[in-house]
């Protein structure tokens, strides 16, 4: 497909030179934290653009004074090769317009000098963490010890030079900790497979070591505790970005394992594992988040009921969905981040998100307060939500397999919904004391322009369907 | 060719009963003493005798020994300095009394003599497996019984380690043994960076205080004038009773609280 020498410079060094000075060039302007933010999403928003119009059939660009870019000539370090390919430019582009969201909600906010570094940075790692497509093991062994150095990363991120107990990005390196002996023995069985193929003990030996390896990378119930934890302790714009970044690097990864050997899904007991915890994340994330009293960790134990549905679309026989769990996790981003702006703007206003301290705050700042309830609500597939449409299509095939299951997905989303009625009626509640905050028109127009948003996808959730459907090559 | 020598020689002493049972014990004392620097010297030998211990007998290329040992050093230097220059960061109270842990301990190893699972790591010996389940069994027992960053910390190190053994052996043109010595080094720096981050504070009352100081609410500036809160007790129904002279006053006081008004009811209540 490629020629062995690259005619020209290759793509994606350009590329990865690009990302590293734009980290560097972020550190050094840090002081002038909204001015960077904003060159850095309006960057990272016409890359990804830009690379998701990318033509690869015609992979030579030639330009004036004799120099020639190759689209698809191959990065090689130490035998570990970066390539361009159709399946991986969308997901790319996805994690650059995720950057972008983040970097343009720092913007808005300047919560942290450093954190438009940190997100170029993760950017990187993610990167190469899609585009690697030849290692001298599997890129799936690989996965876990990549994982590892970007959480390791992430413990910066979610910290934020903020003051208290900030354990949980620590704590958010467990599961790939504990994945990664999994992921490489069950490696060495697959190297064992070419000798003798007719086997089923190689087979079933590899798929369920690397199914158990996903299983703990996707961070079902119980290993779930960090994810909340850092919607607590750590700013949500950092929490978001954190959190989709792992999510989409895992689910890309688990669609290229369980495509490339299908035996992890046909000769193991891996769908019926991870369908139970993906139930049970779901059914937990709804039960916690009604006794809560922390708007942030409502809004993780949401988004864990949404994750866990997401994994019972992935994993649950008959159910198993690769259109469904995009289209459920492209509601969850669009979800996350109106949440995330209101939380942000009531953050910097209160001084904390705790409930209490939130108390009759809708009436001085009713859009961004409106923002985190549909938001969060969007989370749990309420009506008129931008999650509705995908959480309703999920609990009628659930339906259709069993309708208990669906029954304790939607009771475990009445829990979490009376969570959000009761962040609402504290909201919304008249406060004793007259409250000083105001809403800024800047943070007015964000969070009307996130409920727009939101609406739209709403009321017409098949305007996702074109970009569902690319991203969906990425998948198989 | 040398080199290999020498972490072969030194993984000599180790590669036996003996050795074996020592790495054993070393890992559980970690588990069981729950002192920082008992965990950073412990958990640094466990590091270096499991990678001299492969050297000997599965004998990797000297650079990957090498570099093991570099990771493991430069981890728990990261991992030292921090805990050294922040003693707050590393001096907290534990989740658990030593009983508990010893408790926790034993069942792990008793379920697992009993229940046998039968886990065996190819091209690895029996011996050896089991001492690497061991050591991952009590790393997840640490991260268990500590939110700390440093006990976490020295628990993800102690995995990471195992994952780094199995890679060298299992897949050793890989390069990945080296790929996670780098992930190692990067995920101590992360924990040193928490442990550094953790707020100065030496008990939960001062927390509570400066928490509470913060807000600047009324209030809540008003400074505490009670008794310190004491930490729950490991048998609630038996905590010390007050003294001799409080129980004689205390009664009293209730006494003459109580409304004179109430006393000719009370008795023409018991009466009836």
């Amino acid at each position: 497909m490629n020629p062995v020498e690259p005619f020209g410079i290759p793509l994606i060094s350009l590329l990865f030179v690009f990302f590293i000075g734009a980290a560097s060039i972020s550190f050094l302007l840090r002081t002038w934290v909204r001015l960077v933010a904003l060159a850095g999403a309006s960057a990272a928003v016409l890359l990804a653009v830009w690379i998701w119009s990318l033509d690869l059939s015609l992979p030579i660009w030639i330009l004036p004074f004799g120099i020639n870019v190759d689209l698809e000539a191959p990065l090689v370090l130490s035998s570990y090769s970066l390539q361009l390919r159709v399946s991986n430019t969308p997901v790319l582009a996805s994690y650059l317009l995720l950057a972008a969201l983040a970097l343009a909600l720092n913007a808005l906010h300047a919560h942290d000098i450093l954190f438009s570094t940190q997100v170029w940075m993760l950017l990187t790692g993610y990167s190469a963490l899609t585009l690697l497509t030849n290692a001298p093991a599997a890129p799936i062994v690989i996965a876990p010890v990549l994982f590892i150095m970007l959480t390791a990363l992430s413990v910066y991120v979610l910290h934020g030079g903020r003051q208290g107990n900030l354990n949980a990005g620590v704590r958010l390196l467990i599961p790939p900790v504990l994945a990664t002996p999994l992921l490489l023995v069950g490696g060495w069985w697959l190297e064992q497979i070419p000798l003798n193929p007719q086997d089923l003990v190689f087979t079933q030996t590899a798929g369920t070591l690397i199914g158990l390896g996903f299983l703990v990378l996707l961070t079902p119930f119980p290993l779930h505790g960090a994810w909340s934890a850092s919607s607590k302790s750590s700013s949500p714009a950092a929490a978001l970005i954190v959190g989709l970044f792992y999510q989409l690097g895992v689910l890309y990864l688990a669609a290229q394992a369980l495509n490339l050997y299908p035996f992890i899904f046909r000769q193991t007991d891996w769908p019926v594992w991870m369908s139970a915890l993906g139930l049970l994340t779901a059914i937990w994330g709804g039960v916690a988040a009604m006794g809560t009293t922390h708007a942030g960790r409502l809004w993780g134990y949401a988004a864990i009921h949404d994750w866990g549905l997401i994994l019972l679309a992935m994993a649950a026989p008959e159910l198993r969905s690769w259109t469904l769990v995009l289209f459920l996790f492209a509601l969850r981003v669009i979800s996350m981040i109106t949440s995330a702006i209101g939380l942000i703007a009531l953050e910097r206003q209160v001084g904390s998100l705790e409930m209490q301290r939130l108390r009759g705050v809708g009436l001085r700042m009713p859009w961004s307060s409106a923002a985190v309830l549909l938001g969060g609500l969007g989370l749990v597939g309420f009506p008129l939500t931008a999650g509705f449409a995908g959480h309703w299509a999920a609990l009628q095939s659930l339906a259709v397999l069993d309708w208990r299951l669906a029954t304790a997905i939607l009771i475990a989303a009445v829990g979490a919904i009376l969570g959000f009625v009761r962040l609402a009626r504290l909201m919304f509640g008249v406060q004793d004391a007259p409250l000083t905050v105001r809403e800024s028109a800047l943070n007015i127009g964000t969070a009307l322009g996130a409920l727009i948003l939101t609406l739209i996808v709403a009321t017409s959730p098949q305007l996702l369907s074109a970009i569902l459907t690319r991203i969906l090559t990425a998948f198989g | 060719m040398a080199s290999s020598s020498i972490f072969a020689t030194i993984g000599a002493w180790l590669a036996n009963g003996p050795g074996i049972l020592f790495l054993s014990t070393l890992v559980a004392s970690l588990v069981l003493v729950w002192d920082w620097r008992w965990a950073l010297g412990g958990a640094t030998l466990v590091m270096l005798g499991i990678s001299t211990l492969s050297a000997a007998l599965h004998d990797p290329v000297p650079v990957v020994t090498g570099a093991q040992w570099v990771t493991a050093l430069v981890s728990s230097l990261l991992l030292g300095l921090s805990a050294y220059f922040h003693r707050p960061g590393v001096i907290v109270p534990p989740h658990s009394n030593w009983l508990l842990r010893s408790l926790a301990l034993g069942f792990l190893a008793g379920a697992w003599w009993v229940l046998d699972p039968g886990v065996a790591l190819p091209t690895f010996t029996r011996v050896e497996t089991d001492l690497l389940i061991w050591i991952g069994l009590c790393s997840a027992l640490m991260l268990g019984l500590s939110a700390a960053p440093f006990y976490n910390g020295i628990g993800l190190l102690l995995l990471t380690t195992v994952a780094q053994n199995i890679a060298a052996v299992l897949l050793p043109g890989s390069g990945l043994a080296v790929l996670i010595g780098i992930a190692q080094i990067l995920l101590a720096l992360g924990c040193a960076y928490t442990v550094l981050a953790q707020p100065a504070r030496s008990s939960k009352w001062q927390m509570i205080s400066t928490s509470k100081s913060s807000t600047g609410n009324r209030e809540e500036s008003v400074e505490p004038t009670g008794p310190r809160p004491r930490l729950p007790r490991l048998f609630p129904g038996r905590a010390a009773q007050p003294g001799p002279v409080s129980r004689i006053k205390e009664p009293a006081k209730t006494l003459n609280a109580a409304p004179s008004s109430t006393s000719p009811k009370i008795s023409a209540e018991e009466g009836t």
